[in-house]
This record gives C-alpha cells, structure tokens and sequence, in this order.
C-alpha cells in the first residue's frame, strides 16, 4: 500500500477510545447520582477520572502504550479508593462504579493493545492489578463469586471484540486490496481502449458525418444510400466495440481527412494472422514499421490482401513469401508464390480480379503495380506506393 | 450457538472470477462495469459479514449471561415479581435472537427489513412483559434480568441493518431503561449504583456496536477510495482517465445504435426530430471528446474520481506538469494531499494545488530536468492538525517550504524532475 494505511490502527484506537469513555461516563454516574453518600469519595476521585478521560481522549489518537499503562494504574488506584472505608465506600454505588471501571472501561484499552508482546505483557499486568483492586474494592458490598464474574465476563467479552474487529477489517482490507488490484487493471483495459478508440479516426469521422447527416434529415441523399452507408458504420463500430480496429472501405460521399500517419508494422502483422487461419501461410520479409498516409496505408494494404487472396484462391500452395523494401519515396511489396502460375497474354487480369481491387486502388493513390507470371513457375506481383 | 463456523460463501484467494467478469461486462457496454462494481461491492460486504458472526458471538455470550442472571434471580429467595411471565419474555428473546441469527446467515449476512422488524416486535413484546411482570416492585430495573436479553439481541443484529436503524432501536430500548430507572428514583429505597449498572451493561453493548460498525463503513469506504485512488498513479503523462473512457465507449455505442436502427428500417427516414437531436447531441459530444483527447494528468483524474478528495481539492494545472513527475515524486504527492484532506478528523479542509509554471532553465546542460513549484493551500485546518506524515511524503517531491497567513497555510514545494517525456 503506497499511500499511508494507517486505517486500521487508527479505528482500533477510536474504538477503545469510544468504549472506555462510556464505561468510565458510566462509572462515574454511579457515584455522581448517590451523592450525598458519595461525597468524599468523588472528591477524591474526580482528578483520577479526569485524568483517565484525557488518557482514553489521547490513547484515542494516538495509540500510546505509555498512556495505556497509566490509565490502567490510575484505574487500579481509582477503583481501591472506591473502597476505601474511610472515605465511605465499599457500599452497593461504590462497588458498582469500581466494577464498570475495572469490567468495562480498563479492558476497552485491550481494542488497540493486542498486536505487540509489550503490549500484551503490559495489558496482563494491568488486568490482574485490575482484578486484585477490584477484589479488595468490593468485597463488602458483592460476593467475590459476582465479582470475578463480572470481571471476566467484561475482560472476556472486550478479548472477543478486538479478536473480531482486527479480524474483520483484515479481511475488508485484503478483499478492497484484490478489487484494487482488478481496479487496476480495469483503468489500464480502459485506457488502452481509450486510445484504440481514440485512434480509430478514419472510422470516427465518416460516423460523424454519417450522424450529422442523419440530424439533418439526410437532405441530398437518397435513403437507400444513407441507410447503406449507416449499415457499414454500424459494422465498423460493432467491430471497434470486439476488439477489432477496423478501417473504413468506402466513405461514401463524404470526404475524409487523410492526413493522420500509421503504424504499418502492426497492421501487417493482422493481414498475416487472418490468412494464417484461412491456410496461407505468410512469410514475411523486409522493413516492419513504415509510416504512410492513412488513404494510401488503406489502398496499399487492401490491395496486398487483395494479391494473397488471389494465392490462396488460384495457386495451389499454401504459402506465399511477402517482401517489403522502401527507399526516400516509395514502399514496394513483393508478394510471390510457387504456384501454378499463369500465361499473361492468356489470362486477362481482370478475370483475376486484379484490375478493379488492386491495379486501380493503387493508381488512384498515385502508386502502379506490376505482375510476373508463367504456368508452372508461380507469380509475383510488384505494388508501389509513394510515401508522401 | 454455533456460529463460529465460516461464513456462508468463503471467497476464493485470488477470486479469479472478477476480471473476467469485469472484462466480459467491459464488452456489453461501460454501465455494465459499474453495476458489476456494486454487485461486488453488495456480494463480498467487504467483511461485514465477518462483522456480523462477531458481532452474533458476542452476543450470544452477553444473551447467556443474562439468561444466568435470571436463572440466579428466579431460584434465589425472594423472586421479584412474577417468574412465568418472565419466562415467556425469555422465550420471546430467544426467538429473536436464534431466528434471527439463522436467518441472518442464510441471507449471507443481511437480514431482510421483515425479520429485522418482526425481531423488533419481539423485543419490545418482551419488553412489554418485562414492564408488566416487574410492575409495583420498588426498583424495577434491579430485577429487570430481560433487559440483558433485549441489549444482546440487538448487539447481534448489528452487522446486519443499516446503522441508522439500529440506533433508532437502542434509542427506544434507551427510553425503556431510563423509565425504569426514573421509577426506581421515585421510591424511597433508589440505589443509583447497581440500577446504572444494569443500564450499563445492558445498553451500552448494542449502542456501541452500532457506533462502530458505522465506523467500519466509514474505514471500509475511505480504503475502497484510496485504493482507486492509488491505480492512477501509473498512469502515462497524459491519460483519459476511467470517466472519459467510458464516455467514449458510451456514445460509440449509441452511435452504433442509432445507425443499426437506421440501416434495419426500425428507425425510419427522415428522422422524426426527437431522434435527429439526438444523433446531432451524440455527434457534436463525440466531436468534443475525440478533440479533447488527452490532456489531463493522472493528478487530475485521481482527484476526479475519488469521493473523498473530489468535492474539497481544486487543481491548477494547466500544463500537465504532474505528469512530469516519476512514480515515487507521484506516490508522495498523493500521499500528501490524502493525508491533508482525506485523514483529518472532525474539520472538513478545502485544498487548492497549483502547479507551474514551468522555472526557466538557465543551464544548458541541465536541457533534460525540469523544474516547476506545487503550491498546496489549505484551508480550515490549524498547523498543529496536520498530520505530521505530510512533511516526509512531501520531502519525496522536492524541497518544500511553508507560509501560514490567516486561517490558511500555503506549501510550496519545488519539484526538479528529469523529464523523459518532455521533448523540447
């Protein structure tokens, strides 16, 4: 615990504070209501019950042993005092002031002394001069039986609270710490969510578009294409919400602003994993962390999907090899496999599905593709973009 | 009694299903976490449960004391009163306090308000008979052994219900004991000191109870406060922060909402003006959060969402110059602040944090430290008040030097930190 625990010491403290005051307020009542009989003997003892009050006032912030020790002498001398013939006691109020005194307010101090040897020692000595006084105190008025009994059942019932009460705040204090600590985790979730959120910029902006549009009551477009492009957002932003950071394919009719830079290195990585569980192994070659424009990241990365969905589909083998290289101005993906390969002049490359979702996605970013191919020597295809 | 035994469900050590709930109700959306929160906050009770069983041992062993008392009373020369009577009050606490006890424990610590209240009806049927049985004896309260049964049932119902009631209970049963003790001054024999301390015992049991396990609530929600408190502490220089987090997760999915509407045909075009305010409300507060990004320090966001320091500390800050400060400079401050505000006890300080400006770094080697004051003001606690942990949690930061004018007492430590983060 980083921050200062002391919660629990200090409720310890409070609470032997509270019961040792409202024995001794207790305590002092006997005597106070009889007081004609009693006059001496509160004489006497007031300065004692005072100082007994400071003392569970000061114990009560502070926790001292040195003034736990002197509240139980004072508390031994108080009660004797209250027997003491002399000045009129020994009778039925005496006798029950000296035992709240000894059975109810003294052992409150065991609620903060339990948790050391010298307190302990400490405690057992004060309870047993406790006991003595309290014997010799009362003698006249009660049985010893009734006593002792009295005395014990305070001591043993004040044992059994600070025993459940360090009990129980352990165990609140160990149960707040595992909900810290999920706490924790939870704000760390929260922010990497934050930022993935954050991050998905493309995707925020055609949602607001398409949200604006909507407030406006979709003037110039038509509903079918609002309530198309409201199904893609929607998509995009159930797959935010999965775990996915998905990237807006089309903006429909709005414009987006294309200015923010990526990380290529981790999106590739993605591209990888997904025909890996499709059955096409991916091997990759060359620079890993690229910045690019986002529109031409977008162009660049569908169509090197694009390419290895075309091996996976027409080649035969099940993996292909993926080598980027870059200099000052352009990115190139090498995408090559060692398939079945093709006849160039044979096949139109729009039967592939080449010209629509990759040579023009690439074109339109100011990039150009190249494809080598021969039936039974595989393909490569060449995709360069520029960087700027 | 045997209510020793462990409690109803003993949690797991690491409870390792809390995450992946939490993680799984992060899925469903950000109101779904918080009412996890309070799902576990209720189901563990954070030991109060705990408190209960103790608080049902102790007074099992006050109840048989009292039911010797009586025993002792009954056989003795010259019982006061009428012993059948009493013997049915006995029965009617005995009830009270098994069947509640029982039941207490079937409901995982918390007793329904219907057995709390039927337990009440008990204790004051009890009281009744009491009242009858003791009626014309010169000092009732001398032979009135019940009120121990009465006091002891109500200490044990005491980890169960809300403080407030309990207190409302011991009050009336206050009211009960002071009558029988006023009766007894009336007649000519009055002892004052063995009828207070029948009342004593008898009622500072349950009303201490109460006292306390209010202040274990207390304790148990100032930790719980720390303790999310503490999380911020490692947080980047600049962070979210748990409340915009939500938020964003929030409107993403009333965005989603609203467009799945609009793209299954449930939500027709044109938008019917309640539900465009709507999407335009959504739009322009997604607009503000994504803009606004991150620019609140961990500082900030403790402070946010802590119930405790929250709505008494007001924090200037508008470089994010906390965020410059390393984990242990972090860990000081906090403590500080914490033991300012959070641990001081009966007068409620405010507290204003400043910090910054920037200092200007004449030594050009020194290019990667940084150096800015926090400035601490409080108000409305005297110097001698404050906790003296302060001053070495503060020592953590940097120098530190105060001012007291008025009532207000102003610190103004001088952080000097590398800052890593800090380029230019």
């Amino acid at each position: 615990m980083p921050l200062s625990a002391g919660g629990q010491p200090r409720f310890l403290a409070r609470t032997a504070r509270l019961i040792g005051l409202s024995f001794l307020s207790a305590s002092f009542l006997a005597l106070a209501l009889d007081v004609p009989a009693t006059l001496d003997v509160l004489a006497v003892t007031v300065p004692l019950y005072a100082a007994m009050a400071a003392g569970f006032t000061i114990i009560g912030r502070t926790r001292s042993l040195v003034w736990s020790a002197c509240v139980l002498v004072l508390g031994a001398a108080t009660i004797l005092l209250l027997g003491l013939d002399a000045l009129g006691g020994g009778t039925g109020s005496t006798s029950s002031a000296a035992i709240l005194l000894g059975s109810g307010a003294l052992p409150a101090l065991l609620v903060c002394n339990l948790d050391g040897p010298a307190r302990i020692v400490t405690l057992s000595l004060g309870a047993a001069l406790a006991l003595a006084a309290t014997m010799v105190a009362t003698a006249d008025a009660i049985t010893p039986i009734r006593s002792v009994l009295s005395f014990a059942i305070g001591w043993a019932a004040l044992v059994g609270v600070s025993f459940w009460l360090s009990v129980s705040i352990s165990r609140a204090l160990a149960r707040i710490a595992r909900l810290g600590r999920a706490h924790l985790a939870e704000r760390h979730a929260t922010e990497t969510e934050a930022q993935r959120r954050q991050g998905a910029r493309l995707l925020h902006d055609t949602v607001l578009a398409t949200l604006t549009l909507l407030a406006h009551s979709g003037v110039g477009v038509g509903p079918d294409a609002l309530r198309a492009q409201a199904s893609e957002d929607a998509r995009l932003l159930r797959q935010l919400r999965l775990g996915g950071t998905p990237m807006p394919q089309s903006s429909g009719a709005y414009t987006l602003e294309a200015t923010e830079t990526s990380d290529l290195g981790h999106t590739l990585e993605s591209v990888k994993q997904r025909f890996d569980r499709m059955g096409l192994a991916v091997s990759w070659h060359g620079a890993g962390r690229l910045l690019l424009p986002s529109d031409v990241l977008d162009a660049f990365l569908l169509s090197l999907a694009e390419c290895l969905e075309n091996v996976r589909r027409h080649s035969g083998v099940a993996d292909a090899e993926v080598t980027i290289t870059q200099d000052e101005t352009t990115v190139r993906a090498m995408v090559t496999d060692t398939g079945v390969g093709f006849d160039l002049d044979q096949v139109d490359s729009a039967r592939l599905g080449l010209a629509e979702s990759v040579i023009a996605r690439i074109h339109d970013v100011g990039g150009r593709t190249r494809l080598f191919s021969a039936p039974g020597s595989g393909t490569t295809v060449v995709l360069e973009v520029p960087k700027l | 009694m045997n209510e020793t035994t462990a409690p109803g469900a003993p949690l797991p050590e690491e409870d390792p299903t809390v995450l992946s709930r939490l993680v799984r109700a992060r899925q469903i959306g950000p109101r779904a976490v918080s009412a996890l929160k309070d799902d576990l906050a209720k189901d563990s009770r954070l030991g109060y449960g705990y408190l209960g069983i103790g608080a049902i041992a102790i007074g099992s062993f006050l109840f048989l004391r009292g039911l010797a008392a009586f025993v002792v009373d009954a056989v003795g020369e010259s019982p006061a009163g009428s012993t059948p009577l009493r013997v049915i009050a006995w029965a009617l606490l005995a009830i009270a306090f098994v069947g509640s006890s029982l039941l207490a424990r079937r409901h995982r610590g918390r007793r329904p308000a219907l057995v709390f209240s039927s337990a009440m009806v008990l204790l004051s049927l009890a009281l009744l008979i009491e009242t009858i049985a003791v009626l014309g004896t010169p000092q009732p309260i001398l032979h009135s052994s019940t009120i121990y049964g009465v006091g002891a049932t109500l200490l044990a119902l005491v980890g169960s219900r809300p403080a407030r009631e309990l207190l409302l209970a011991d009050g009336a049963f206050a009211v009960v004991i002071a009558a029988m003790v006023a009766s007894g001054v009336a007649s000519g024999s009055f002892e004052p000191g063995p009828s207070v301390q029948m009342a004593a015992t008898a009622l500072l049991p349950p009303l201490i109870g109460a006292v306390v396990v209010q202040g274990f609530g207390t304790l148990v929600q100032l930790e719980l406060d720390r303790s999310a408190v503490e999380s911020t502490l490692l947080a980047p220089r600049f962070a979210f922060g748990m409340r915009a987090s939500d938020e964003l997760a929030r409107l993403d999915l009333d965005a989603e909402r609203i467009l799945d509407g609009v793209a299954s045909g449930s939500i027709h075009l044109p938008l019917d003006p309640k539900v465009a305010a709507g999407a335009s409300s959504i739009a322009t507060e997604l607009r503000l959060l994504l803009v606004a990004g991150r620019h609140d320090t961990w500082l900030h966001h403790a402070i946010e969402e802590s119930e405790v320091l929250g709505p008494v500390v007001t924090l200037t800050d508008p470089e994010g110059l906390a965020g410059f400060l390393d984990a242990s400079e972090r860990e000081g401050l906090l403590s500080a602040v914490w033991l300012l505000v959070a641990e001081s006890v009966r007068v409620q300080p405010t507290l204003q944090i400043v910090i910054g400006p920037r200092n200007v770094e004449a030594d050009a080697t020194a290019a990667s430290r940084i150096g800015f004051p926090v400035a601490l003001t409080v108000d409305g606690v005297p110097r001698r008040r404050i906790d003296p942990a302060v001053w070495p949690a503060l020592d953590r930061v940097g120098d530190h030097s105060e001012m007291i004018a008025g009532g207000s007492m102003t610190i103004v430590t001088s952080v000097r930190t590398v800052a890593q983060q800090a380029a230019g």
